[in-house]
């Protein structure tokens, strides 16, 4: 428990760094030396220490809902498993619970930004449902087929046997080493289903948390974005809670993305250390992706998150194929 | 059996007292309520025993001629739906006293309308409780013919004559099937007791498979599955007061409780026909949504979202009948349970929505989303309950909707720990992914609907508000959002009442499975105890600080008006345009003309429903076809169609006696 409780406050550090991180990466990219990785952090400090303007057509709705949706990020974190132990809480069918309580903090940013009655906001919110409600099945037919192919219906249980899955390796306290562990995966005929289903978190960071090739999260006022716009009328602390759930929703999916490499059979620095080196890797990927795409036109963005819809297909087609009567 | 008659009894007087007391309008009202309680405690009393224990309570009636002997029984899923009925019914007719109160004076009929009201209440705890197929058509009809007069309260308007009629016609082309169904099932098993059907279903073969399937397309009309729902969009708007929770929560349960009986009733069902109602329940569940979401009217959204409900409840029936086909008892056990509980919250949470919405018809006499705006303003109660409404029906913790579609979810993903077929299993995984999809898109729909109805500013300045409702209006839909709290926060007060029923449909019941949904609660209680210490930290944090008013941010534009916010089309366009094939949008647009147009220009979208456009309308006009070409039998003259009497009786004397070998 108390050890879960300590990987669980690793992963809220770690998310709180990603936007950082990126950031640096992205700065690398455009050969500047950029700012530093801890420059979101000091934004969210000051933020908390601002006062707030807040719109006179609003009503309560728009005061609570960054706080809501802070947490229901926070909440989320609590099923996803961090450096390949089980998590904080885990029951049968909690994916269930970690899309639904995601979208419970939708909602609410959703509300808010219509509350302010901007046209500019409304835009947003309508973007936002429509390709937050297209990525969803892709989610559901990942963690269904890896339910299916697991025998197991928790984030936890999945993701501790998907990669042992792969050669029979017996889970127990011994543990494997890593260069034994990346033997395993070079062999394993899931190593495909792995890299669709990583792909597809992939694409969900980049629509949740809306990065490059579907929202630009640097402008403010243009027609072409989705989340930033929603938040234009918070200020303060509002602010601060609104970056804060979006760089969770990175290192939650993050997070997600390396359980699907890492075994639970590891010990446990080196499944620590190996958790920082591969969510850092993520963040350098995010921050390629960002640096070397063009933002994608509006009307092609629901074909790119379609996508991920049908690379989830193959890892179901998978399943199926390998299904033995 | 004898505090049921009593409670059946006192809801007849009820509406009767209100039909003599019909001119002291509210006097009217009030007697429906008082008897109406009377009723719920004698009701309460009675179905406590065979809902909490296995006790089924049996009574035999015997009736004249035509009906014969009639068996009533109450077993745990008559008495889960007696239960579901009289307490909706109840809270429905409280918020219709408050409804009415703004229709006094008005030359309306509202002492009628509690009469009808009540004929309705009776003959739907009545439906579920008889277990002979005459008694129970002569019911049946009762409940379509009280519920037309329910609806047309608004009877001076032609469109809602119109919509009335529609319904009628609708209901009894359901009852067409049923009847073929109920003759069919009780000439082959030999009496029109249920056990006749019981008899045709368990025998197997192609006959029960054809009885099953009329039994589903009946109760599909009254369940509101596609292609039989086109009734609904037009019934729910037209219903007034509480009457549309009635219609929409309570007759679509009764319509679910008579295809859970015949499912309990046939035994182990066909693999294929739990794939059919798989299939026409997720196009229902996914068509639903999207048309709800390409609509602009409030009651148009809610009664589509009644489409897509109606295609969750069919898709946990469906995956009970698919356990019960391929031997996964947990799997039927979720199904089922699942099914159970979403009727029961999908009863509460849509009451609790149309009572929100006819709260604010009362104030501005429209629906119409894109007129509104701002209504939190002027009635903050009904706002934040209509609130809650919409977060339970998208299924959002810390709120009931999400315990039900999490049994559901449960019910497909269960398998994975058992050995089941290839073909079940990518089925289930696929239907997981339209639920989300349902799930999302229920998103859109409601935060569509809340934001432009309540949020930002009103959209036409000629709408006025009075004030907040009364209190008879707002207190039921007080009390439906309390439950829909605490059946989020408790599932345990709703899941004990779940073993009488799946009991008596012979489905198994594994309590420890339920545990997963205590254990959500237990996550939504640390959902809500962070939010309060997060909005503590908050006010700790804002308490010296001096907060700002300010207009909107409008990009350094100060003369924005209030209607250039994003209205309810604007805000669906995205996915109206994906979903473009499945719906059906009329776009209006007035082009300019010329180098110098003068006429004003305009462009409108009016969303309708493909279905009913595609196949109901077709049908309708190739089956208006047929009957012109019989026009000539209607003469119009008292001798030829005392003829046609004369001609049927001698005919069906030919036929008995041929029959009787005379």
């Amino acid at each position: 428990m108390m050890d879960a409780a300590v990987r669980y406050v690793l992963m809220i550090v770690v998310a709180l760094l990603m936007p950082g991180l990126i950031n640096k990466v992205k700065a690398l990219w455009g050969g500047r030396q950029g700012a530093s990785i801890l420059q979101p952090i000091y934004d969210i400090c000051r933020l908390f220490h601002k006062s707030q303007v807040i719109s006179e057509t609003t009503s309560p709705i728009f005061r609570v809902a960054p706080s809501i949706n802070l947490v229901a990020s926070l909440c989320a974190g609590l099923v996803v498993p961090v450096a390949g132990k089980e998590s904080l809480i885990y029951f049968n069918g909690d994916f269930v619970f970690f899309a639904y309580i995601l979208a419970l903090g939708r909602f609410f940013t959703v509300l808010g930004a219509l509350d302010t009655g901007s046209s500019f906001e409304g835009m947003g919110a309508s973007r936002e449902v429509t390709f937050s409600a297209l990525i969803e099945p892709a989610f559901f037919i990942i963690m269904g087929a890896m339910a299916m192919l697991t025998g197991y219906t928790s984030f936890s249980q999945i993701f501790s046997l998907i990669p042992g899955l792969l050669q029979n390796i017996k889970i127990n306290d011994a543990g494997v080493s890593i260069a034994e562990l990346i033997r395993l995966w070079a062999h394993s005929e899931l190593l495909v289903a792995a890299v669709c289903g990583n792909i597809v978190f992939l694409i969900m960071i980049l629509v949740e948390a809306s990065r490059l090739p579907v929202d630009d999260p640097t402008t403010h006022l243009e027609l072409t974005m989705i989340h930033e716009v929603m938040v234009l009328d918070n200020s303060g602390i509002d602010l601060a809670f609104i970056q804060w759930a979006s760089a969770l929703k990175i290192g939650m999916l993050g997070t997600l993305i390396v359980a699907l490499i890492l075994p639970a059979a590891l010990y446990m620095w080196s499944a620590v250390m190996l958790y920082l080196f591969l969510m850092l890797l993520v963040a350098i990927t995010i921050g390629s992706i960002e640096s070397v795409m063009a933002r994608l036109r509006m009307t092609h963005v629901p074909q790119f998150v379609l996508g991920a819809s049908s690379i989830a297909l193959i890892v179901l087609a998978i399943l199926l194929l390998g299904h033995k009567q | 059996m004898c505090s049921l008659y009593v409670g059946v009894l006192m809801l007849m007087i009820g509406g009767i007292l209100s039909l003599i007391f019909e001119k002291s309008e509210k006097m009217a009202g009030l007697f429906s309520i008082v008897f109406g309680a009377f009723a719920a405690f004698f009701i309460f009393s009675f179905i406590k025993i065979p809902l909490m224990t296995d006790k089924t309570i049996t009574d035999i009636l015997n009736m004249s001629m035509p009906i014969g002997i009639v068996r009533i029984e109450v077993d745990g899923l008559s008495a889960f739906f007696i239960m579901l009925i009289i307490v909706l019914a109840f809270i429905a007719m409280l918020y219709s006293h408050g409804y009415f109160l703004h229709f006094y004076n008005k030359g309306m009929s509202c002492g009628k309308h509690f009469f009808f009201f009540n004929i309705l209440i009776v003959s739907m705890i009545l439906v579920v409780s008889v277990r002979n197929a005459i008694a129970f058509l002569i019911l049946w009809e009762i409940m379509s013919i009280s519920s037309f007069f329910v609806m047309s309260f608004h009877h001076n308007a032609e469109d809602m004559r119109e919509v009335a009629i529609k319904y009628i016609i609708a209901m009894h082309v359901g009852a067409f099937f049923l009847i073929v169904a109920f003759l069919i099932a009780g000439i082959e098993g030999g009496t029109f007791d249920f056990e006749g059907i019981e008899r045709v279903m368990k025998a197997g073969g192609v006959l029960a498979q054809v009885v099953f399937f009329l039994f589903f397309i009946g109760f599909a009309f009254k369940i509101g599955l596609i292609p039989f729902h086109t009734w609904l969009p037009y019934a729910y708007p037209a219903a007034p007061g509480g009457t549309a929770a009635l219609m929409a929560g309570v007759m679509k349960a009764v319509g679910v409780y008579c295809l859970l009986r015949i499912v309990g009733l046939s035994g182990r069902p066909e693999v294929w026909s739990g794939y059919v109602i798989l299939a026409i329940s997720v196009g229902s569940a996914v068509f639903g949504i999207l048309t709800a979401i390409s609509h602009n009217d409030v009651k148009k959204v809610l009664s589509f979202s009644s489409v897509e409900n109606a295609g969750i409840i069919g898709i946990a029936i469906a995956a009970g009948m698919l356990g019960l086909a391929y031997d996964l008892p947990e799997m039927a056990f979720f199904g089922f349970a699942g099914a159970l509980f979403h009727v029961l919250n999908h009863a509460i949470f849509k009451g609790l929505l149309f009572f929100g919405i006819n709260s604010v018809y009362t104030q501005v006499y429209t629906t119409d989303m894109d007129k509104l705006g701002g209504v939190i303003k002027k009635m903050p109660m009904t706002a934040y309950l209509f609130l809650v409404g919409s977060l339970a029906i998208v299924g959002l913790p810390p709120f009931n909707g999400f315990i039900s579609k999490f049994l559901i979810y449960n019910s497909f993903f269960i398998i994975t720990s058992q050995k089941a077929a290839g073909l079940l299993m990518g089925v289930s995984v696929l239907t997981l992914a339209m639920l989300a999809l349902t799930g999302a898109l229920a998103l859109a729909a409601f935060t569509k609907t809340f934001g432009t109805v309540f949020l930002g500013e009103p959209r036409n300045n000629k709408i006025v508000f009075k004030s907040e409702s009364n209190a008879w209006m707002t207190f039921p839909m007080l009390v439906l959002s309390l439950m829909c709290l605490f059946i989020g926060l408790c599932p345990h007060g709703v899941t004990i009442m779940l073993r009488g029923p799946l009991k008596s449909m012979g489905v198994p019941y594994y309590e420890h499975n339920l545990e997963t949904a205590t254990m959500v609660s237990g996550v939504f209680l640390i959902f809500i105890f962070m939010l309060a210490l997060v909005l503590f930290i908050k006010f700790l944090v804002l308490k010296n600080k001096k907060i700002q008013k300010a207009a909107t941010w409008g990009c350094g534009y100060g003369a924005v008006s209030n209607k250039m916010q994003y209205t309810g089309a604007s805000f669906s366009e995205p996915l109206t345009r994906l979903s473009k094939p499945v719906l059906s949008m009329d776009n209006n647009i007035k082009k300019p003309n010329g180098l110098f147009p003068v006429k004003a220009l305009s462009y409108s979208v009016k969303a309708g429903d493909l279905i009913e456009r595609l196949f109901i309308d077709k049908l309708w006009h190739a089956f208006r076809w047929l009957l012109d070409r019989f026009s000539w039998i209607q003469s119009g003259y008292t001798g030829h169609y005392l003829l046609y009497i004369l001609l049927t009786i001698v005919a069906m004397a030919i036929a008995a006696m041929w029959r009787l070998g005379l």
